[in-house]
């Protein structure tokens, strides 16, 4: 099993040979890896870069991650004004469907595998649009930061967007609106509006592609109807409420892991404690999940693509550059290093 | 001919850049010339909408050009061209 961790200094490659994890190889040295994500249709490996200086980039690796090419990344049209800052997230769906969300929050789809892209611009300028925000740390706009297909139907796409909310599209994003309701912002003078929810991740269960989670800027929310309706199900003890990870259980869509932090202002593990919370019931109760895990002093934030799941195997990574892993489900974590930069993005492959 | 100099930060994305010797009546069009020596060079330097990076420098001789130009500033041939990185001073 491999661990591809993406940090704002480089791209690092970890080898598991069963007991331990060794570095492999290390890529983009010194640049800020964006997105990472592997296509388990043509095998090939995608990076996208956010350079402060020189842009966002894309590259592509055909041989596991050996070796990389860049392709054009995409590009606003002249009349929108706009440029591409960043690329959040990257996804593939059937065909040669490849759909990239950027900040400022748009939707981009390359029809021939990543050659070329295209704005799809119903997004974009939604009527909505003067109702999105951004400016948080980091981000000077609103940028889409998840997107899910449908595999019941690979023409409808939901996407998250912070901030502005769940859209939809049920026409391989030709046409949006927005899905919220059952949502709570309490930031906002309405904190039910149609729009300018906080959907910090996405996560769309294997098992039952019904079931969407959402670790949400103002708590935890489960949908059963594809993201049509949202539910609370947000820790009655306030302990997993503000958060940017989460990972779901690939054959129980019942079961999901999430890292909190004790408030949107501090941003920090409750009382410096870092600690995994787990339910296996929908969310009706979350569980400490603390064996291997500093429970004195530590600032330690998950970002929203920095944990990941395979099997029983667990992973996640910090803003403080420190990487852990638990070969049980997260009932015991081990330090893998405590050396990165910002890790942004971890990815488990088989 | 204009003399274009470079950061050798961007040796990073193309590895065989050198100071070039170019032909061109403004900024635009030296860019444009750079990414057909250079494909993809452009985006390095310019926004979608073709003006410069917010955080990229260009300086002809000693003057520099302001942030965000569209890049139409008149190049004459016995000038020289420098292009780096804005320096955050930190």
């Amino acid at each position: 099993m491999r661990l591809l961790a993406g940090t704002d200094k480089g791209l690092i490659i970890y080898q598991w040979d069963g007991h331990t994890w060794s570095v492999q190889a290390i890529h983009f040295l010194g640049m800020p890896i964006g997105a990472v994500y592997s296509d388990p249709i043509t095998g090939h490996c995608w990076v996208a870069i956010n350079h402060k200086h020189w842009g966002a980039k894309l590259h592509r690796s055909s041989d596991g991650g050996r070796h990389w090419d860049e392709v054009a990344a995409p590009v606003f049209p002249p009349h929108e004004g706009q440029t591409v800052k960043s690329i959040w997230t990257i996804r593939t769906g059937p065909g040669n469907r490849m759909y990239l969300g950027v900040e400022p929050a748009a939707l981009f789809v390359s029809e021939d595998q990543g050659q070329s892209f295209r704005l799809l611009p119903a997004l974009s300028g939604h009527a909505s649009r003067d109702k999105w925000m951004g400016g948080g740390k980091g981000s000077k706009d609103p940028f889409l930061h998840t997107i899910l297909i449908d595999p019941d139907n690979t023409a409808h796409l939901t996407v998250g967007i912070s901030c502005a909310g769940v859209f939809q599209s049920w026409d391989e994003g030709e046409t949006w609106q927005p899905t919220n309701h059952g949502l709570v912002a309490n930031y906002l003078p309405n904190p039910r509006a149609d729009v300018g929810h906080d959907p910090h991740v996405l996560r769309i269960s294997c098992q039952n592609p019904s079931v969407i989670w959402q670790q949400n800027h103002c708590g935890i929310f489960r949908s059963f109807d594809k993201g049509l309706t949202w539910i609370d199900v947000t820790d009655s003890n306030k302990n997993a409420v503000y958060g940017f990870a989460m990972v779901i259980d690939e054959s129980d869509d019942q079961r999901a892991w999430v890292v909190p932090a004790q408030s949107d202002f501090l941003r920090i593990p409750h009382h410096n404690a870092l600690t995994v919370y787990t339910t296996t019931n929908g969310g009706k109760d979350w569980h400490p999940l603390t064996s291997g895990l500093p429970q004195l002093d530590s600032f330690d934030l998950v970002l929203r693509d920095a944990m990941d799941k395979q099997g029983p195997h667990l992973v996640f990574g910090t803003n403080n550059g420190n990487l852990y892993h638990s070969v049980d489900e997260g009932n015991h974590w081990q330090t893998v290093t405590q050396n990165l930069s910002t890790i942004r993005v971890v990815s488990l492959q088989a | 001919m204009i003399t274009v100099e470079f950061t050798s930060v961007l040796k990073n994305f193309f590895p065989t850049l050198r100071t070039e010797y170019l032909e061109a009546g403004d900024l635009q069009s030296l860019v444009e010339a750079m990414d057909r020596k250079y494909p993809g060079f452009s985006n390095y330097i310019t926004e979608d909408t073709g003006n410069l990076r917010e955080h990229v420098h260009i300086y002809i001789g000693d003057i520099p050009i302001r942030r965000g130009s569209d890049l139409r500033e008149k190049l004459a041939p016995s000038d020289k061209v420098f292009i780096f990185q804005a320096i955050s001073g930190g």
